[in-house]
C-alpha cells in the first residue's frame, strides 16, 4: 500500500463500511503526512482502540506527535474562549467554525480532531467592530485592510494573531472568490448549536451548515485538500441530523450546489458507505457557469487574480467598482505590510 | 468531602494519559497511567474512599495502599486548579 492509500484508509477509519486498517509500519514520512493532513488524532485513536497494531517504537512516536497536537489544540481552545468572550462583551453575535467546533460536535472524541488555528464567523456589519474589539484585547493584525470598507464588504476573513502565537481567522463568509459572495450570510446565524468548552458555552453552526461549509472548504480551499477535512465532511454527511432536503434547499438558494457536490464527491477516497447526501452529490450535473466559476479555484498559480475576476460576475455594479479599486489601489498600510512580508 | 474535575479546564485524552489545561494556567498537567482512571472517576463527585475503591477495582490493587499514594496526588491536582474538593 502506498503512502497516499494508507492516509486515505486512515481518513476513513471508523466510518460505516470503510475497510480495516492494515498493520503496516508508520514511517516518519507517514507520521509527518498524517500530521499535515490533520489525521494524527485518528491515528492515535486507531492505535488506542487496537484497530491498528504497531511496534512499540512506532507507538511512542505516534503518542508524542499526538500529545504535541493536543497541546496546540488546548492552547487554541483557550484563545478561542478569550476571543469569544471579547466578542460577547462587545455585543457581537458570532459562530465558531471548523476545528474546535467540529472536534466537540462531530468526532467521537475531540482528541481525534487536530487543528492549527481558530475560525470565527461574525456578521458582515460587525466585522469592523469585531476586529477593533479583538485588537483592543491584544490581538495583532499582520496585514491591514485593502481599503476602509473591504473587510465588511468583500473579505472572506481577516487574519489576526494572538500573543501565544495562535492564529484567528475572523470570517465574513465561507469562501474566497465568487462562491463566497453567493452565500446568504444571514442563513449562517439561524438555528445556532451550543458547544461546551471548559464549562463555557460557545455557539456554532447546525450540522447541515457545517456540512455545507466543510464541503465548500474541501472543494475550494487548498488545491490539495487535507484528508482530515474530507473526513469531517464524511462524518457530517453520516449524521442523522443532516437533512438532505434542507441541505439541497440551502445550496440551491446560495447557488453553491456545485462546490458542495464537489466537496462531497471527494469523500469517495475514504471507501465508506455513501450517505444520501453523498449520493445526491454524485448525481448532480455541474452547469457551464459553475464549471467556469470552479476553474478559478483550481491551480495555486494566479488563483487570487482569477478569483477576483470571477467575483466580478456575481457582484452588483457599485460593488464591482469598489472591489476593483481596492484591489488595484490597496491602502498604503496594506501595501507596506505586504511588501515587508515579501522582503523578509 | 467530595472531589471532582473543575468545570473550567480544557482536556484531551492521549495515548499515554490525559492532558489538562486549566484556563489561565501557564502549565499543562499530564495524568499518566492510573491517572487516566482517576480522571474518569472524577467526572462525577466522589469521596476520597470511593475514588480509592474504584482505582483498586480497576487496577486490581489494595485500596489502603492506593490511599497512601493518592492523597498527595489529589492535593497537587487541587493546587494546580485541575480538580476541586467540596462538602456535599
Amino acid at each position: 500500500m502506498d503512502d497516499l492509500d494508507w492516509l486515505r484508509s486512515l481518513a476513513g477509519h471508523g466510518l460505516p463500511g470503510a475497510g480495516a486498517l492494515r498493520p503496516e509500519p508508520v514511517t516518519d514520512a507517514r507520521l509527518a503526512a498524517a500530521a499535515r493532513h490533520r489525521l494524527g488524532g485518528v491515528l492515535a485513536a486507531a492505535v488506542a482502540d487496537g484497530s491498528l497494531e504497531v511496534e512499540a517504537d512506532d507507538r511512542a512516536r505516534i503518542a508524542r506527535a499526538h500529545e504535541e497536537a493536543m497541546r496546540a489544540a488546548l492552547l487554541l481552545e483557550e484563545e478561542l474562549l478569550r476571543a469569544s468572550e471579547v466578542l460577547a462583551t462587545a455585543g457581537i453575535d458570532h459562530r465558531v467554525l471548523k476545528g474546535a467546533a467540529l472536534a466537540h460536535m462531530v468526532h467521537p472524541d475531540p482528541a481525534e480532531r487536530c487543528f492549527g488555528d481558530n475560525d470565527v464567523l461574525v456578521g458582515a456589519d460587525d466585522v469592523d467592530a469585531a476586529v477593533g474589539a479583538l485588537l483592543e484585547a491584544g490581538a495583532r493584525r499582520p496585514v491591514p485592510a485593502l481599503s476602509s470598507t473591504f473587510d465588511r464588504r468583500f473579505a472572506k476573513s481577516v487574519t489576526l494573531h494572538w500573543g501565544g502565537g495562535t492564529e484567528l481567522d475572523l470570517h465574513r463568509t465561507l469562501a474566497a472568490g465568487p462562491y463566497g459572495f453567493l452565500v446568504i450570510l444571514d442563513d449562517l446565524f439561524r438555528d445556532p448549536v451550543e458547544v461546551m468548552l471548559a464549562g463555557r458555552v460557545v455557539s456554532t453552526l447546525p450540522a447541515d451548515l457545517h456540512l455545507i461549509h466543510g464541503a465548500i472548504h474541501v472543494a475550494l480551499g487548498d488545491t490539495e485538500p487535507r484528508l482530515g477535512n474530507v473526513r469531517d465532511v464524511a462524518l457530517l454527511a453520516a449524521r442523522p441530523s443532516v437533512d438532505l432536503d434542507r441541505v439541497i434547499a440551502t445550496v440551491q438558494r446560495w447557488q453553491c450546489a456545485a462546490p458542495v457536490a464537489m466537496g462531497l464527491r471527494a469523500t469517495r477516497a475514504l471507501g465508506h458507505d455513501r450517505s444520501p447526501v453523498e449520493e445526491w452529490a454524485e448525481g448532480l450535473t455541474i452547469s457551464e457557469t459553475d464549471r467556469r466559476r470552479l476553474e478559478c479555484y483550481s491551480d495555486r498559480e494566479g488563483r487570487f487574480r482569477r478569483q477576483a475576476r470571477a467575483s466580478m460576475s456575481v457582484l452588483g455594479w457599485r460593488d464591482r467598482v469598489a472591489f476593483a479599486r481596492a484591489l488595484l489601489r490597496p491602502s498604503a498600510a496594506n501595501r507596506a505590510a505586504r511588501s515587508g512580508s515579501v522582503s523578509r | 468531602m467530595a472531589t471532582l474535575r473543575r468545570a473550567d479546564v480544557l482536556w484531551r485524552a492521549t495515548l499515554d494519559g490525559v492532558l489538562i489545561r486549566p484556563l489561565g494556567a501557564d502549565e499543562l498537567t499530564m495524568l499518566a497511567g492510573t491517572g487516566r482512571t482517576l480522571w474518569a472517576v472524577l467526572d462525577e463527585p466522589a469521596t476520597f474512599d470511593e475514588v480509592c475503591e474504584r482505582l483498586a477495582v480497576d487496577h486490581d490493587a489494595d485500596a489502603a495502599s492506593i490511599a497512601i499514594d493518592l492523597r498527595p496526588v489529589i492535593d497537587d491536582l487541587v493546587e494546580r486548579g485541575v480538580v476541586e474538593s467540596s462538602d456535599g
